[in-house]
């Protein structure tokens, strides 16, 4: 069964004269454990399809089905449940909670449903992503790609369907660039983890399960990376 | 853009809302403070006019001195105007006693309460004024011809040639005025005229009175009796040192002082708000070359511009809050408030505005450009999304999560927790020592006791029940109640032995009685003939139960203690042990009563001189007959200009603290509307951010309240000291119920503070907030 159906998504801005199409009758389908890449032109609307399908926004007309559920038909409450336990996201300017250290801010969604953090699940993923040492340390006190790390783990904590990832790397330079997406990708197989990548970088597309392209709003699915 | 300053209204109008948000808290603070003062301005104007009225406007009077002595004091550079006012001696006129007065005409339009309305004014020794009632009672007009009993007992022709206006004093005693010359005085007065004689002095303005006072005591070897000052007005001008007013004066400074601090929290909360964004600028201005002085200067221009629309618009608002007071007070009643001034304007009000308008806002704006200046350019500019670097993490094990977040984000901005405390604190404590202000109305100026009658008559013979029908049948009045009296009762008890006066209420004293009740209660009194009450008196032994021995004319009897009464509203002395009160069917067991010896009666409105008129004519001629009308309507208008001046200032307390927070929270959410948005993207639901946010905001309401608290209730008890202790051996208790009021009202207005910035928050959608500039 496919973990995530975007059927006949559309997303209109504005009216009239200014009108923009940002998404136009977009569809397709998410099978668990894929790590798709998102590539397109600045403008192209990769943005709103995530925030869209991340249940940030509202489509003005169209359907997303996750886990088989119809999230634009749930209330705002089970919404907001819903997605804090089934969608974790990685923006680009990380967007940590300056007040709490590594550790809290990777556990704040376990935080925020009331949950104990399971002790071994998070030792894990430190380890994992190398922040064994800086786990009391706070957000202002990490280099970018450290937070950028911080910011995965808090995604990956609550073990959520899908993750989307905004241009993970667009604030890292190379080498920390290729060390999020080498993690990215090791979660991926490792959890079997769902994960939705807009990036601007034909390398970094090329390592995802799958490429979609968004031009002028439409998608087109460009299949399997050639390699 | 001519040069860098060029930037700033560019800047204001990219940011029209954050620069209407400061511009409308100056505006409320400049509105507050100059209500503040130019209310307290308008209440002591009017207690001026109103000391002035019922006083007269003289500073200082010579008792006792040589007419040398008071030629002397008259050439003097600081006195404005003197003269003598004769008084002391009584006459008699149909049966009723007259007081004389004897003055010049400006002496007595000027120095004197008293006022000439219509005629002229005497100007020969057979010429007089007599009070309107008088003249009314005796059918007399301007021209006619009375004859008067002077004090050496012969009888003397006075014409007459105009009215004087009745005076309160004069109708609750129930005597007469009469106003002749001074030399017409002179002609009749006796030696009780010594006494009442003073010599009456009013400075100019801008005259040091105490010293000017002092001088004239040394040069003429004058003794402390010899001279003595008009305390009230004096008090008003700021003059005076007597005990009480000094204290008044430290309480009044200590207020200003408050209100100033409340003003300066008040901006400076609300400017604290946008440090952040400010400090981007400055810091922005430093990048691109500008020195720190350029910063200086455009911070304070900057300020000033905002300053410059929200002064006057404050002032015009303070302007108008001043005047609704006063019209309010007119509305109440035009006569009785005919003191209040209206439509004048207070130049302090007027000044500390302005001075709390542009100097605070300096100050504010001073804080964010010294800021700049400390960090580096680059790290103002690159922007860190954060409002202090924290040093410690939050703590999220304490709570959950959302709420732990709410008391950390209070807690670790130390400017903005102090700001928030403080304006929580400061309201309080400006409540509490108004609060004072209060008790100092209600015991200084008492509003008029329910059971108090606008005309009471008092007879050693006795007044008829019947005569009580009768006088209830008249038309226009209300309640009529009497009471009967026996002065030097003997009673014995196991406690105490002694005299009292034994008083009988009826059923509406006994219903009043009620709220003087100290203990006990007061139902089995008013039927039964077993039970008394008793006056409250320093070191009373009595209890409530104990048994008491009445000595009475008619033979023994034993009664029980009910209740202990604070006061009661008997006309005679009180015994060794007080009064004690029974009811009627007991007096008239013990005592062979004659009739009512007082009966106070209560007119339907404020009642007519038609009604007191017909009172009078059932009533025989040596009953005296106290019209308090008059008399009552003043002490009500002093109660009442108290009231809502004093209520006025507590409601814009009121407004202070409600604007103050709700201000401070709605900035402290605006600032975080970002990582607010991040929250809710990572999964934090709308019932989570409001307990977050409230979290937040009980921390700085509870720490608020304990520090309002820690120095409100100290200066509330020495205020009280000062105050009230002294003068009426109250003693201090806790204001609960003033400071439980003002702490629900300070977490009311935290709920409603945080509504609306919540709901703002929840329409924004979740994209647009993390898409926020930072
Ligand atoms: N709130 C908005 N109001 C109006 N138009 C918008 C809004 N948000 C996005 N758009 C428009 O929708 C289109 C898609 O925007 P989107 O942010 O999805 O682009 P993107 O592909 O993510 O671009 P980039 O690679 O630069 O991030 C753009 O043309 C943009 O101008
Ligand atoms: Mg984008």
């Amino acid at each position: 069964m496919n973990i995530l159906e975007v059927q006949n998504l559309c997303k209109t801005y504005g009216k009239g004269e200014t009108e923009v199409r940002a998404l136009d009758n977009v569809s397709f389908s998410v099978g668990k454990g894929e790590f798709i890449s998102i590539v397109g032109e600045s403008g192209s609307g990769k943005s709103t399809l995530l925030n869209v399908v991340g249940a940030l926004d509202n489509p003005t007309s169209g359907e997303v089905l996750i886990d088989g559920k119809d999230i634009f038909s749930m209330p705002e409450k089970r919404l907001t449940v819903f997605r804090r336990q089934n969608i974790g996201f990685i923006f680009q300017s990380f967007n940590l909670i300056p007040e709490l250290n590594v550790e809290q801010n990777i556990t704040f969604p376990l935080l925020l449903d009331y949950q104990k953090p399971d002790k071994k699940y998070v030792e894990e993923l430190l380890g994992i992503l190398g922040l064994k040492e800086r786990r009391k340390h706070l957000p202002s006190e990490l280099s970018g790609g450290q937070q950028q790390r911080v910011a995965i783990g808090r995604a990956l904590a609550a073990r959520p369907a899908i993750i989307m990832a905004d241009e993970p790397t667009g604030n890292l330079d190379s080498r920390n660039s290729q060390e999020v997406i080498t993690l990215l990708k090791s979660m991926s197989a490792k959890y079997r983890q769902t994960i939705l990548m807009i990036t601007h970088n034909e390398n970094h597309a090329e390592e995802a399960d799958r490429v979609l392209r968004m031009t002028d709003g439409r998608l087109k699915d460009l299949g399997v990376a050639a390699r | 853009m001519k040069s860098y300053l060029g930037l700033i209204p560019q800047y204001e109008r990219v940011h029209r809302k954050n620069n209407r948000i400061s511009v409308l808290c100056i505006m409320l603070s400049v509105c507050l403070v100059m209500a503040i003062f130019s209310m307290a301005d308008m209440a002591m104007r009017s207690q001026k006019n109103y000391f002035i009225k019922t006083g007269g406007e003289y500073h200082a009077a010579l008792h006792d001195v040589e007419a040398e002595t008071a030629e002397q004091v008259s050439s003097r550079v600081d006195v404005d105007l003197s003269g003598w006012v004769y008084q002391g001696s009584t006459g008699m006129l149909s049966g009723k006693a007259v007081s004389f007065v004897g003055a010049n005409e400006e002496t007595l339009e000027s120095l004197t309460e008293m006022d000439v309305t219509d005629g002229v004014y005497p100007s020969l020794p057979d010429e007089a004024l007599l009070n309107e009632s008088a003249m009314r009672q005796l059918g007399l007009s301007v021209g006619d011809y009375v004859t008067v009993t002077v004090p050496d007992g012969t009888q003397k022709q006075y014409r007459l040639t105009g009215v004087l206006a009745d005076m309160g004093s004069m109708l609750k005693a129930d005597i007469w005025g009469m106003t002749l010359c001074e030399e017409g005085f002179l002609a009749i007065a006796d030696e009780n005229a010594a006494d009442g004689t003073t010599y009456r002095i009013q400075f100019k303005n801008g005259a040091h009175i105490q010293e000017s006072i002092k001088e004239i005591k040394e040069q003429f070897g004058l003794s402390d009796g010899q001279i003595s000052e008009n305390t009230a007005l004096l008090g008003l001008m700021g003059q005076s040192e007597s005990n009480i007013m000094q204290a008044l004066y430290l309480i009044a400074a200590i207020l200003v002082f408050l209100v100033l601090i409340a003003g300066t929290v008040m901006i400076s909360a609300s400017f604290h708000a946008n440090v952040l964004e400010r400090t981007k600028i400055y810091g922005l201005l430093r990048c691109l070359g500008a020195s720190r002085k350029q910063v200086k200067h455009f911070v304070i221009l900057q300020g000033l511009r905002q300053s410059a629309k929200g002064v006057p618009i404050g002032l015009l608002a303070g302007q108008i809050v001043t005047w609704a007071a006063c019209l309010l007070l007119k509305s109440i009643s035009g006569d009785r408030f005919s003191e209040v001034p209206l439509f004048e304007f207070s130049i302090v009000g007027i000044l500390t505005g302005i001075v709390v308008g542009f100097l605070i806002v300096l100050l504010a704006s001073l804080s964010p450009a010294k800021k700049a200046s400390r960090v580096s350019p680059v790290a103002a500019i690159s922007g860190s999304s954060q409002l202090t670097q924290n040093k410690r993490a939050a703590n999220t094990k304490l709570f959950h999560v959302e709420t732990g977040m709410g008391v950390f984000h209070a807690l670790s901005g130390k400017k903005n927790l102090f700001l928030m405390t403080c304006s929580f604190a400061i309201s309080i404590m400006l409540f509490l020592a108004f609060q004072v202000m209060v008790v100092f109305l209600n015991q200084g100026m008492p509003a008029l006791a329910p059971s108090a009658g606008d005309v009471s008559i008092t007879s050693a013979m006795g007044i008829e029940p019947l005569v009580i029908e009768e006088m209830e049948a008249i038309e226009g009045v209300d309640l009529v109640f009497g009471r009967m009296e026996y002065g030097g009762l003997s009673v014995s008890s196991d406690a105490e032995t002694g005299t009292a006066t034994l008083v009988s209420y009826e059923e509406n004293q006994f219903k009043w009685a009620k709220e003087e009740l100290n203990e006990g209660n007061t139902d089995g009194v008013l039927g039964g003939t077993g039970d008394i009450l008793v006056s409250y008196r320093d070191g009373m032994q009595w209890k409530v139960g104990d048994a008491v021995t009445l000595h009475t004319p008619l033979g023994d009897k034993r009664v029980k203690i009910a209740g202990i009464l604070s006061s009661t509203n008997a006309s005679g002395e009180a015994g060794s042990l007080g009064y004690i009160i029974c009811s009627e069917g007991l007096f008239v067991e013990s005592v062979d009563a004659a009739g009512y010896t007082a009966v106070d009666i209560q007119l339907a409105g404020s009642g007519s001189d038609e009604t007191v008129s017909a009172i009078r004519r059932l009533l025989p001629a040596d009953t005296s007959i106290a019209d308090k009308r008059l008399s009552n309507s003043e002490s009500q208008s002093s109660y009442y200009t108290g009231a809502v001046f004093i209520y006025g200032f507590l409601l814009i307390i009121a407004l202070i603290t409600i604007f103050n927070i709700f201000n401070s929270m709605n900035a402290s959410v605006a600032a975080r509307t970002r990582q607010y948005g991040v929250m809710r993207s990572i999964g934090m639901g709308t019932g989570q951010l409001y307990k977050m946010i409230a979290a937040e905001a009980v921390t700085y309401a509870a720490l608020g309240c304990v520090t309002g608290c820690i120095f409100g209730v100290p200066l509330n008890k020495m205020m009280f000291q000062f105050l009230i202790a002294g003068k009426w051996g109250t003693s201090w208790q806790l204001p609960a119920a003033s400071l439980l009021l003002i702490v629900l009202l300070c977490f009311g207005s935290v709920v409603l503070a945080i509504i609306w910035p919540i709901q703002k928050i929840r329409k924004l959608s979740i994209v647009d907030t993390i898409k926020l500039q930072q």
